[in-house]
Order: C-alpha cells, then structure tokens, then sequence
C-alpha cells in the first residue's frame, strides 16, 4: 500500500452527475496502488548526498530543532522554538519597508517584542499529585488528564493570538497524561525528556515517567486520530494511528509501532491499567506511583523480564502484585514503606 | 508484507489520513516557514517524506538514471531560493512542479516544451504486461493499469498525482501549472474514460 495514496474521493467531484460511478471508480483504483519506491535506504543515502551539496552539517535532527535535555536539567527545547517562533511573528512587518523610523522608535519596538516574548516565557504547570488524578482544560480547549504523581507546563505563548494559524502549542509532560487535542489547524506538540509528539489527531495517551525512562522509555498509545512521533537526539520519526503505540528508548535509532487496543489506551483515568510489554521493574515503580507506595524486587528477582496486563478497574495494589507474583512464579511481602516481589 | 517492513524503520508517513489533508497542510507549512528560516532539519524532513513519491514522478518524464538527479537539483533550488518561500503556498506542489519543469528542462533537446508536455508524460505505472501470459489478460489490476496508460498525458498525470500522489485539486494545479478547473476537468474525463472501459470489460465490477 502507498503510504502516499489518497483513499479519500476529491470532494472537488461530488458535484458531478455520476459521483457515484466516478466515486467507485476511485475506489477501484486502490488495486493499482503502485508500490512506494525507492526504499527508505535510498532515501537516506540521497539525502546525505543532497546535504554534502548544501554543505549542510550532519548534526540536524528532524522535528528536534533544539535538542532539550532530560526533563530534569530545567531547559526546555520546545519552549525555545516557541518563544522565537512568536517573536518571530511580526517579521514580516519589521523587514517591509517600513515608514521613518526614528532608532528609539526601533528600539521600542524591540522593547515590545521582548516584552510580549518574556511575558509569553512565563510557565504555566499543573500537577497531579500522588495518588489522584487531575484533570486540565488548556487555554486552547484541549483536554488533558494527569494521572498521579504527573506534570504539566506551557507557555502562557501557548494561548496568543488564538486564531493565527501558526501559533505552536507545546507543552511538556513530565509522567503520564492522556490528551483530547482541539483546533486541529494548529499544530500541537508534546515535549518529553525523550521524545516529542506532533499532534495530527485527537485523542492519545503519553507516559513519559523520569523514574522508568531508561528502561522502558516513552510510551506513546493512539486511541484516536495520528500523531508524529519523534525521539529527542535521533533522527526517528514514526506516524501512528488510532490503535497503534509505540515505545520511545533513549535515543532510539528506530521506531516500531505494535498494534494495541485503542479501548485500553489511557485505561488509567477511570482506575484501570494498561501494561504492554513493560520490564517489571518499570511496571512496580509505576504501581508504586500510582499508589503513592514503595514497590521494590528482591535482587533475586530479574527486573528485565516482559509484562503485559489490562485492568479496567484496579481494586488495590495488594490484588495486582498478587496477580503479577502469581504470573512470574514470585512471592509478595509488606516492607516498611510498602510491598517487595521476591 | 510491505507494510510491516516499513514499520520497521525510522518511517515518516504524511498523507495517509483518509480524512484528508489538512493536518498535512500544517506539517508542510511548519516545514516552509523552519526552510525559510534556514532551519537544515526541516529540509531534511520534507525531502524524507516526499523523496520517494518525487522520484517516482521525475521517472515519468526522464530515465530513471536522471530520476534521482532530478529530485536533487530540486531540492537544492528550494534550499537556495528558500528566502522566498511562501509558507501559506503549499511547498509540496512547489517541489511537484520544481521537479517537473527540471525535468522538462533536461529533455527539451530539440523538441519544443509544449511537444513534451503533450507527450512526454508517458512512462509505464508498471511494467509491460507480457501478452503470452493469459492470466494477466484477466486480472483488473493489469488492466487498469493499460487503461491509465491510454489515458491523454495530461489526464493521467492529474488522476495519477491525486490519486497515487496525495495531492489536493489546488497542489495537482500547482505542480500542473494550470487551474485548478483544469484539474477537475482532467480528473472527471480521466475517471468517465476508466469506468466506460470497465463497464465493457465487466458490466457488474464497479457495483458495490
């Protein structure tokens, strides 16, 4: 199948008498659907020819215009695109020749600039604290739920100028949140430490906790709508659909999205869990940080192993340990600050 | 299959919304106005998405050999001209319509430009079925395709562009160098001339 194809009939054409027989016939059409060509080595080895004849350097990284570090280290690649993004809008008026302009005028007007520029840098953020989950309407209209122990910030830039196209909305998670994406002209974008996801639809779920990122990554899952998924500091790029996910490593040369239940996506905003093919120790810190608990494993136990679970409705942490102990052969016991798999 | 061996790789798929292409449109913008500001990883992220399709589109004016060096020249013109991009015009069809004037241009050796365009656009949607094997004569696909292949130059390259390319009336236009009237007139004669020949090859085929 062409990834370029266009299943969908030209509405150009609806007002033709036989639409419907032109309609099928488009439709017919998809049995010729010519093969994409050529491969995607080849489209890497052109590209690197095309960038020698530009004299461009090797370090670009696509949709990464700047590489934001962990979430931790406090900067924020996104919100620095944004910021020259907005500062960058009235562009065009300062380059057209512009009338007699005195230099304090000018430099009012670079006054301004940065005004609107730092006024626009000053962070908004919402969290959710350990063990509840927090629900946020973005000043766009987007919905957002944090679920425990999980973060949000944006630019107050974020809302300016509502109905310029071109205004970025970005904001950076830090933990897991589901996301129901409104005004889908203007392109919307989630910053983790790990990757960064462009909004092409609507609804989707994101966990990027700072605790599991080494091992089990960013995980992004689709219930509705596509998305754009790219790794910080790599050039991967995946587009997922309605049903698709994808786990984001650290640097990732590649993505591969895996098929999932668009049902289960985001199960945690009514009480429930999806794990899909999470290391165990990744999956305890998560319990432990949706129960507000310690869950730690026995140095016996190998951390690495594969699991996958769905819970619509989790009833304690004691029933889903007892059920994970059970499926890996293991034991619970209560510790000081919580439970040990052993 | 295919399509799992693409989702293997670091893959960039734009245009597969059956909704249409309005969050395209957004991408290829964002990408213009990151060109124009000399943002090298928005070029590389435009030429990864539309590398492929180009090449393709260029092998129906020139030999395949020429194809790649085509879809460079172009995208060298776009990186050096790109001061004067305008994001609210849809970059992609400026590269559709980049890579066919170059390509025009490359072949041009003696005939006139509007002979090549009458004519030019021409190259097989595959290769030539091979008329000793009588299944081919059966299946619809091989059939097809020698219907599109009978098809006016300028019908088919607009019927093969928006429906294999992605591209909008208005990107079909573009590239074209013609209206976008003209490209809806070319579509609908295309697709009439298409289905007549399917209804005297099968008269139920296209009843759903």
């Amino acid at each position: 199948m062409n990834k370029h194809s266009n299943d969908r009939f030209p509405t150009e054409l609806d007002n033709e008498p036989d639409a419907e027989e032109l309609r099928a016939v488009w439709s017919a059409l998809e049995a010729i659907d010519p093969a994409d060509q050529p491969s995607a080595e080849a489209s890497d080895a052109a590209w690197t020819s095309l960038r020698e004849r530009l004299g461009l350097s090797q370090s670009s990284k696509r949709l990464t215009p700047v590489d934001g570090g962990p979430v931790a280290d406090g900067r924020d690649a996104a919100v620095d695109f944004e910021v020259a993004g907005g500062a960058e809008r009235p562009g065009p008026s300062r380059r057209a020749p512009v009338a007699p302009s005195g230099s304090w005028l000018r430099a009012t007007a670079v006054f301004v600039l940065l005004g609107a520029a730092v006024w626009q840098a000053v962070p908004v953020s919402h969290s959710a604290p350990t063990g509840e989950r927090m629900a946020v309407t973005l000043p766009d209209g987007s919905d957002v739920t944090l679920n425990s122990s999980s973060s949000l910030r944006y630019r107050r830039g974020f809302a300016w100028i509502p109905r310029v196209p071109q205004g970025r909305r970005v904001v950076r998670l830090e933990g897991e949140a589901f996301f129901d994406v409104t005004e889908l002209e203007r392109p919307f974008q989630v910053s983790t430490g790990g990757a960064r996801v462009t909004v092409l639809g609507t609804r989707f779920n994101v966990h990027a906790r700072a605790a599991t990122a080494r091992e089990s990554g960013v995980r992004v899952d689709i219930e509705e709508g596509r998305v754009l998924v790219a790794v910080q500091g790599s050039p991967a790029v995946a587009e997922l659909r309605a049903g698709e996910g994808v786990r984001v490593l650290p640097g990732a040369e590649t993505l591969t999205p895996q098929p999932v239940a668009a049902a289960r996506v985001g199960a945690w905003r009514s009480g429930g869990l999806t794990v899909t093919d999470e290391p165990l120790s990744a999956v305890v810190t998560e319990l432990g940080l949706r129960f507000g608990v310690e869950v730690t494993l026995a140095d016996s136990v190998d951390g690495s192993v594969r699991v996958s679970a769905y819970y619509p409705l989790l009833r304690g942490i004691d029933s889903v340990l007892g059920d994970i102990a059970m499926q890996q052969n293991l034991r619970t016991r209560r510790t000081a600050d919580g439970w040990e798999l052993f | 299959m295919q399509h799992t061996a693409t989702l293997m790789r670091p893959i960039l798929r734009v245009n597969a919304s059956p909704s249409g292409g309005s969050e395209e449109l957004d991408l290829f913008r964002a990408w213009a106005r990151r060109i124009r500001g000399s943002d090298a990883s928005a070029l590389e992220a435009i030429f990864r998405a539309v590398h492929g399709p180009l090449v393709r589109y260029a092998t129906r004016f020139v030999p395949e050999a020429s194809a790649e060096d085509v879809v460079q020249d172009a995208f060298v013109r776009i990186w050096n001209g790109r001061e004067r991009i305008d994001p609210s015009q849809s970059l992609k069809a400026f590269a559709y319509r980049t890579v066919r004037n170059l390509s025009l241009n490359r072949i041009r050796d003696g005939k006139t430009r509007e002979a090549l365009l009458a004519g030019r656009y021409e190259a097989p949607v595959s290769a030539a079925p091979d008329p000793h094997d009588d299944l081919a004569r059966f299946d619809l696909a091989e059939r097809l395709r020698d219907w599109i292949g009978e098809l006016p130059a300028r019908q088919r390259e607009a019927l093969e562009l928006s429906r294999f390319e992605g591209l909008t009336h208005e990107e079909v236009a573009e590239a074209m160098g013609v209206s976008p009237r003209t490209v809806n007139n070319h579509l609908v004669r295309a697709l009439r001339a298409i289905r007549d020949r399917v209804h005297a090859y099968e008269p139920t085929l296209l009843d759903s």
